[in-house]
């Protein structure tokens, strides 16, 4: 906003016969924004880390988030990874059938659920409620001046705003994963065998164990730690940077920090199933 | 009398508010009240009430009010002033621009490492490599592109657009406007709600394509298939109904995350911390809904149209 008065730099200064020019915004380009945005965020990640060991001094208040969290995530958190099975074992039953396979319809569930849709729908779910929370509630503590009377009281903001924010999503790591995969697993049963009438209930949940991988269960708790990670310290950092515009930054703060939340998620996904399965498929298929 | 018999001669009449619907506001302000006595009590800090509105009672609230505003949008549209078409024109391109790398980026990097990648591999160890083409097809256009584009869709557009209608809020633009006697729903929220319509069908079948063009390209090093059968794999298991399902549903998502935005946003109080609140409650919804409408519809699509889902190739 303080540079809308610098004149253009084309224009003369001596020249009194030319008109004034234009106040006009000078803009960044926009690829330097998006790197000096980025070279941002690493730094910010990178400290946000160092505060973990200093923000246990406050676990009580992490705690406190934890439980406001799993409170009013889990039963939605439940009922979207129930859509997302039913979406699953919907398109995976009639492409199954066209190939004569339609009695495995149990095993797309069981492959897909630890190693794609159940971090997924958690991803999703993550990004936008509780995360959408944090950066609401950071950046309005930014801009009513709390983090600076932080400051002035020695009280570190890196711990106490943005390492009990990252270790009370971590805490609801594990209940996520559970979740995450009973829904969709609840959800397929419900669209297979209650509503299309496809499969009996035990062959389905017969296929479904059989080729349902132990070490699934770990690999999908690791991919949701890391998607909770990647989710939190990027709502945190729009949270705690700061806007030009007054009180209706907040609302731009949230919405860009949940489109870059919402593309990355998927990279990070994407990556970790590849780093995990790429090289060999963990399925007991043609072993 | 005298007010209702001069009322044509006022200059610029036409222009009123729509919302003088008359008994229609008595109604709506009773079942607002009958739905307020749901309203629990709110938490301390904004993290906690920014999930926490989100329960039975913002879900009825929002719906009610949606259903309010999709009346006001369906009779500015139908009305003969079309002053929005340009701005919608403008619009729709400017959600069109904001949004493409997002989705095309989460979207590519996504199919190429589980439909051809891992599942591709699976499927072609299974002796069934020419399906892999046919797969990612229908898993695009029956269920994968339906919620990668509207889910990036409503965290990058619909979000954007709640945040802007939000903060003309809290700087009174809109109560200002309504002073001067502007129709705020003609000239603002018609032609936002227009262009993520239009944006989101464009997006979602150019999702589909550019995914499948890369599929095709990519499974030649992977998995080792020639092009020219993956292509007259995928043609064979092409059909109308699955592209006109589609092309309904993502009508429907379009105008869902669309209306979210708008009702969200025109309803934002509170200050800064209000924006926010309504952005995150804008997309929390929106990716609720965007599923639910996807299962239910998709379920009664197979449902009532066998055609779609006969074996082919």
């Amino acid at each position: 906003m303080e540079s809308a008065s610098i004149p253009a730099p084309g224009a003369a200064p001596g020249n009194k016969y030319v008109s004034p020019p234009k106040p006009e915004v000078v803009k960044k380009p926009k690829l330097r924004g998006t790197l000096e945005e980025a070279g941002d965020l690493a730094i910010f990640a990178v400290d946000a880390l160092k505060s973990l060991p200093g923000s246990l001094r406050y676990f009580s208040e992490a705690i406190r988030l934890n439980a406001i969290i799993t409170r009013r995530t889990t039963i939605l958190l439940f009922l979207m990874c129930c859509f997302l099975g039913v979406s699953v074992s919907n398109f995976g039953f009639y492409f199954l059938r066209s190939i004569g396979a339609a009695d495995f319809v149990g095993i797309l569930p069981g492959l897909v659920t630890p190693r794609q849709t159940g971090p997924q729908m958690f991803a999703y779910v993550f990004a936008g409620s509780v995360c959408c929370g944090i950066t609401a509630d950071l950046a309005s503590a930014r801009i009513q001046d709390e983090v600076a009377a932080l400051e002035a009281q020695g009280v570190e903001p890196m711990e106490i705003l943005v390492g009990t924010r990252i270790i009370a999503t971590l805490m609801f790591v594990p209940i996520a994963t559970a979740i995450c995969m009973l829904g969709n697993i609840a959800g397929s049963y419900f669209n297979v065998v209650l509503i299309v009438k496809g499969n009996s209930s035990g062959q389905f949940l017969g296929t479904l164990f059989s080729i349902f991988p132990l070490s699934g269960i770990i690999w999908c708790g690791l991919t949701v730690f890391l998607v909770t990670l990647q989710c939190a310290i990027v709502a945190a950092f729009y949270g705690m940077r700061r806007y030009e515009g007054g009180p209706a930054a907040v609302g731009t703060a949230v919405s860009r920090s949940l489109a870059v939340n919402i593309v990355l998620l998927h990279f990070v996904i994407s990556l970790t199933a590849l780093a995990i399965y790429g090289g060999s498929l963990g399925v007991p298929i043609g072993d | 009398m005298y007010c209702s018999a001069s009322e044509e001669e006022v200059p610029g009449w036409h222009v009123r508010p729509v919302e003088n619907f008359g008994d229609w506001k008595t109604m709506t302000a009773a079942i607002r009240l009958w739905i307020d006595s749901f309203r629990g009590t709110g938490g301390e800090t904004t993290l906690d009430r920014t999930i926490a509105r989100t329960t039975l009672y913002g879900l009825m609230e929002t719906l009610f009010d949606t259903v309010t505003l999709a009346g006001k949008i369906f009779r500015s549209i139908v009305t003969p002033p079309y002053s929005w078409i340009p701005e919608a024109i403008v619009e729709s391109s400017k959600v069109f621009r904001l949004a493409t790398f997002s989705v095309m980026f989460g979207s590519l990097v996504y199919v190429l490492a589980f439909g051809s990648v891992l599942f591709g591999q699976i499927i072609n160890e299974l002796g069934a490599g020419d399906r892999v083409g046919p797969g990612v097809y229908l898993g695009l256009l029956r269920e994968l592109g339906t919620w990668l584009t509207y889910m990036i869709l409503a965290g990058v557009a619909g979000s954007a657009l709640a945040a802007e209608l939000g903060a003309r809020v809290i700087r009174e633009e809109i109560a200002a406007m309504d002073v001067l006697g502007v129709d705020k729903i003609r000239t603002l929220i018609v032609p936002r709600f227009v262009a993520i319509i239009v944006a989101g069908l464009m997006l979602s079948f150019l999702v589909v394509l550019v995914n499948i063009a890369a599929v095709v390209f990519v499974n030649q090093f992977t998995l080792g298939l020639v092009p020219g059968t993956q292509r007259e794999s995928i043609f064979l298991a092409m059909n109308p109904y699955d592209l006109g399902a589609a092309f309904v549903k993502h009508t429907f998502l379009g105008a869902f995350v669309g209306l979210i935005a708008c009702q969200k946003g025109l309803s934002a109080s509170g200050g800064g911390e209000g924006v926010g609140r309504a952005v995150a409650q804008t997309v929390l919804i929106s990716f609720f809904g965007i599923w639910f409408i996807n299962s239910i519809f998709n379920i009664g699509f197979f449902s009532f149209f066998p055609q779609a889902i006969e074996v082919r190739g």
